[in-house]
């Protein structure tokens, strides 16, 4: 019989599936039907850590899907700033069950909650700058945090063993403007990450390298560097 | 007590006969329990339409169970057992012959032959007639099953014995069997008949006549065992551990829901007192989800327990001591339970001390139960597994290997006999004499221990192949030793040749024993000794005296003899209170819960546990591999290939294999829009062009579907 557990997989396959197909309404749908799951069995002790898990998945997964969604091809501006705003609220959400006193480990809502406030503002890395996006959104300085996620990053040791967070403190460091592309991302790299994390880091890079933003030339480099890799790893695969 | 006429009946069976109408056939039983009647298999066809019994004295039949009219049936013995109703009500067991027999004896029965059927007013009128005669102790063997063979001081023809069949056979007031013939050669005076012994050792026979003593009341009860030196507090805590799981939320989701509230417990000592319950008792332990043993001392009737546990169920096992777990006693673990979680349910402890063993039980039951069901391959007892591998090959030449042979494990294992005995200082003496004496019986065979297996592979697993696939395997029960009788509950388990089971029959006191290991005086050494019958022998190292090597010589002589009637499959006489040497593991042929097996998975079922258990169920939030080394880039995308194929391997089988049900079958559906779901997220996203095609096919069965 399944588990609830098994249940919140399923529905969240189905979510990374439909946004696989670019069917991002029907993809938030399962996401959100994962969330009432998780969040009905939230207060029970025994489940706590393991469904604030899910939650922080949850939410970045629809972070992700609201992101993509944002930055289909000849969206309206009001479409993009929409679902863009739809994106850091669902990973500002990730980011409070990373940060509370749950237990979950993850670096992914913290890191994204920033970069999408970077696409959504040009000028949220600049130096003081507070890039705020409106009613129900926190305002915060993009630059102070991305260096605090830094720190967390590296203290917590997970970049060591897990590819998320390589790629999470490879970013990180690179919107900091601290490091060449090739160097920040070996640590991923040498991981040997599955193709579906490659096209998931990608799909951060691509659309933040299109912007106007001072470390351009940095994030076009490791959009090529790691669409080589994937691409290398695509031909492997197909063999 | 002799023959009981209250049990006596007339058993009246219709067949269809060949004109398409019914005739009737008639024979004797006897009760053997309220509602069982044993009578010869002949007297009962296969395709009877009815069967009736009426009992001496009363014109009142009892008809079969209209569902389940056959309790019992073994047609190469010629004995049945019909289910009737109403039931006669309690009645205890009839007194089975106890000895083999050593001379010729008196023997005699009531029952309904024709030649007493009279008639009244048309009517047929069957009433008993007494009869006796000789029973020869030399008669009846040869070729195929040992029978009785009976004579009969007053003989009928042929013909006017019809009705006998299935007649009690009283010898000295005991059931010695039942009649099944008349031999017409010798003009009805000669009748042979099924033995007792040959009843008793068939072990579905005795299950069936048992009174019920053990049941799980359900398929989620926990079996407790409780050894015989500590009668402790283990039930008690593994009662609170229950109640505390059936409480516990993240238990009840991921471990299969609540468990039966009340423990079923049950003391070493009742499990041996005699076969009935040992059967029963071994087949609650193929049914039983989750089973805690009390280990304190390793009782050798626990750890036989033990052993074939490992064998029959992959379940959980939880091993417990009432001793404090120490660097002392982790050493002193016996070799075969080593590998095993060991918990402490003794001592006294705060109710938030997370080493209370009400909350160490608890945990260890969600554990456990957490991992059998996500992992296909869960063990928490070595053997499981190991019994399971092919027979190894033999050697290339198909000659026996020499005793030195340094390519000996690769000879067939019905090359070997394994000796399973202890290792101490104080045993090497009797093994040097015991081994070499078995050399001389068995030449061209390789004689080895634990310790003389060659093969670099796990000695665990080397060691559990062996015991299952020796055809000879030797058992010395002498200083009971906890590692002993944990193999010896393997054999028994799963092999259909018995071991050859040695005791010194001075019963020295083991000098070598660890503090741990408990053995002097327990009531079960000597049920053991009843229930399983081993060979008593005579040490004779080389100082022994003449007369003592004379002994050991025919101690030996006999246990040879005995083993070579099993390997060659003749008739041996079992006591009644003794199970017959392989019938543990003809009873669990038919016990064993198969339903848990992965094997009975279906192929799509069994690639998908397969690809889960590499990179587990929900690889993408993970962000850490489980697989080791897979880092390695060329590695990486091998064990990715893998995976996928294997997906793609189930998708196909589904849909093909359940093209029609798709149609009509709601239920396989689901199951298939279910498996694309998961089929679609692990295909890579490449350009590759039958990815593409593959990918496509399954987004429009989903949609087609939805």
């Amino acid at each position: 019989m399944p588990t609830i557990f098994d249940a919140i997989v399923d529905l969240k396959t189905k979510a990374k599936n439909r946004r696989d197909l670019e069917r991002y309404d029907r993809a938030a749908a399962f996401v959100q039907e994962a969330i009432v799951l998780a969040n009905k069995e939230l207060a029970t002790p025994e489940f706590r850590a393991k469904m604030a898990s899910e939650l922080a998945d949850c939410y970045g997964l629809l972070g992700g899907i609201e992101r993509r969604s944002a930055l289909v091809a000849s969206a309206s501006e009001e479409h993009v700033a929409d679902h863009l705003r739809r994106s850091v609220k669902a990973y500002d959400e990730a980011w409070r069950y990373e940060s509370g006193d749950f237990g979950v480990s993850s670096s992914y809502g913290m890191v994204n909650r920033l970069v999408t406030r970077v696409l959504a503002d040009p000028n949220a890395l600049i130096e003081g700058y507070v890039t705020d996006l409106g009613e129900g959104i926190e305002p915060v300085a993009v630059p102070v945090e991305l260096e605090e996620a830094r720190k967390k990053i590296e203290s917590s040791k997970r970049a060591e063993s897990d590819y998320w967070a390589a790629a999470d403190l490879a970013l990180v460091q690179l919107l900091l403007g601290k490091g060449n592309p090739a160097g920040l991302y070996s640590k991923y790299i040498e991981k040997s990450p599955p193709d579906y994390a490659y096209n998931s880091v990608l799909d951060v890079l691509r659309p933040l390298s299109d912007r106007d933003l001072a470390i351009k030339s940095d994030l076009q480099d490791a959009v090529k560097l790691l669409s080589e890799r994937l691409a290398r790893l695509q031909s492997a695969i197909s063999g | 007590m002799g023959l009981d006429f209250k049990r006596l009946v007339l058993v009246f069976v219709t067949v269809p006969a060949a004109t398409g109408e019914s005739r009737y056939r008639v024979g004797t039983g006897y009760f053997l329990t309220g509602d069982l009647v044993l009578t010869a298999s002949h007297v009962v066809p296969e395709n009877a339409e009815a069967i009736e019994v009426r009992v001496e004295g009363s014109a009142e039949f009892h008809r079969s169970d209209k569902d389940d009219p056959i309790a019992w049936r073994d047609t190469v013995l010629d004995a049945v057992l019909i289910r009737v109703t109403p039931s006669l009500g309690e009645m205890n067991s009839p007194e089975w012959i106890q000895d083999s027999f050593t001379e010729n004896v008196g023997w005699d029965t009531a029952a309904y032959p024709i030649a007493a059927r009279q008639l009244f007013d048309e009517r047929e009128k069957w009433t008993t007639r007494g009869l006796k005669g000789t029973l020869y102790w030399q008669g009846g063997a040869g070729q195929g099953v040992h029978e009785l063979d009976l004579d009969v001081d007053a003989p009928a023809t042929p013909e006017g014995w019809g009705g006998i069949s299935g007649a009690p056979v009283f010898v000295g007031g005991r059931l010695a069997g039942i009649v099944k013939d008349v031999l017409k050669d010798f003009r009805g005076a000669r009748f042979s008949g099924v033995r007792a012994d040959a009843l008793l050792a068939e072990p579905a026979f005795r299950n069936v006549i048992a009174k019920r003593w053990l049941e799980l009341p359900s398929n989620r009860a926990v079996l407790v065992l409780l050894s015989e030196a500590r009668k402790s507090e283990l039930a008690r805590r593994v009662k609170a551990a229950i109640e505390r799981f059936n409480k516990d939320r993240l238990a009840l989701e991921t471990a299969g829901g609540p468990l039966a509230p009340e423990p079923v417990k049950v003391a070493i000592n009742d499990t041996l007192q005699n076969p009935e319950r040992w059967f029963q008792f071994i087949k609650a332990l193929c049914k039983a989800p989750v089973m805690i043993a009390d280990v304190t001392g390793f009782e050798p009737a626990v750890m036989l327990a033990l052993g074939i546990r490992a064998v029959v169920r992959r379940g959980v096992t939880i091993a417990s001591t009432s001793d404090q777990l120490d660097e002392a006693h982790l050493s002193q673990l016996p070799f075969n339970i080593q590998e095993s979680k060991l918990v402490s349910h003794g001592g006294d402890y705060t109710p938030t001390d997370p080493k209370h063993p009400v909350s160490v039980i608890s945990a260890a039951m969600r554990d456990g139960l957490r991992e059998l069901h996500s992992r296909i391959r869960y063990l928490d007892l070595p053997v499981y597994d190991a019994v399971r591998c092919p027979k190894p090959e033999r050697n290339i030449d198909n000659q026996p290997p020499s005793q030195n042979s340094s390519s000996e494990d690769k000879a067939g294992d019905s090359d070997t006999i394994v000796v399973l005995c202890p290792f101490h200082e104080e045993y090497r003496n009797r093994w040097v004499n015991i081994s070499s004496r078995l050399l001389d019986q068995y030449p061209n065979k390789r004689i080895v221990r634990m310790i003389d297996i060659s093969s670099p592979r796990l000695v665990g697993q080397a060691l559990y192949e062996q015991i299952r696939w020796a055809k000879t395997c030797v058992v010395d029960w002498t200083y009971w030793r906890p590692n002993v009788f944990f193999e010896l509950g393997v054999r028994l388990a799963c092999s259909d040749t018995g071991p050859m089971s040695l005791l010194d029959r001075a019963d020295p006191p083991d000098l070598g024993r660890k503090t741990l290991i408990q053995a002097p005086n327990l009531v079960q050494k000597r049920q053991l000794i009843e229930l399983f019958a081993p060979n008593t022998y005579q040490f004779a190292p080389f100082e022994a005296s003449e007369e003592e090597r004379d002994t050991a010589e025919k101690d030996f002589t006999l246990v040879f003899e005995a083993h070579e009637a099993i390997t060659k499959k003749q008739a041996t006489f079992v006591p009644s209170a003794a199970v017959s040497h392989n019938a543990t593991y003809r009873f669990l042929i038919e016990q064993f819960d198969w339903n848990q097996e992965r094997v009975n998975m279906r192929p799509d079922e069994l690639l998908r546990a397969s690809a889960e258990g590499d990179v587990g169920r929900d690889e993408q939030s993970s962000g850490e591999t489980t697989v080791l080394f897979s880092s390695n880039f060329e590695f990486s995308v091998r064990l990715r290939q893998s995976v996928y194929e294997r997906w793609i391997a189930a998708w196909y089988y589904f849909v093909h294999r359940y093209e029609h049900e798709l149609q009509t079958n709601a239920e396989r559906r689901e199951e298939l829009k279910a498996l694309g779901e998961d089929v679609l997220q692990v295909l890579p996203k490449t350009n590759d062009p039958f990815l593409k095609q593959l990918r496509d096919q399954i987004v429009d069965k989903i949609d087609e579907l939805s």
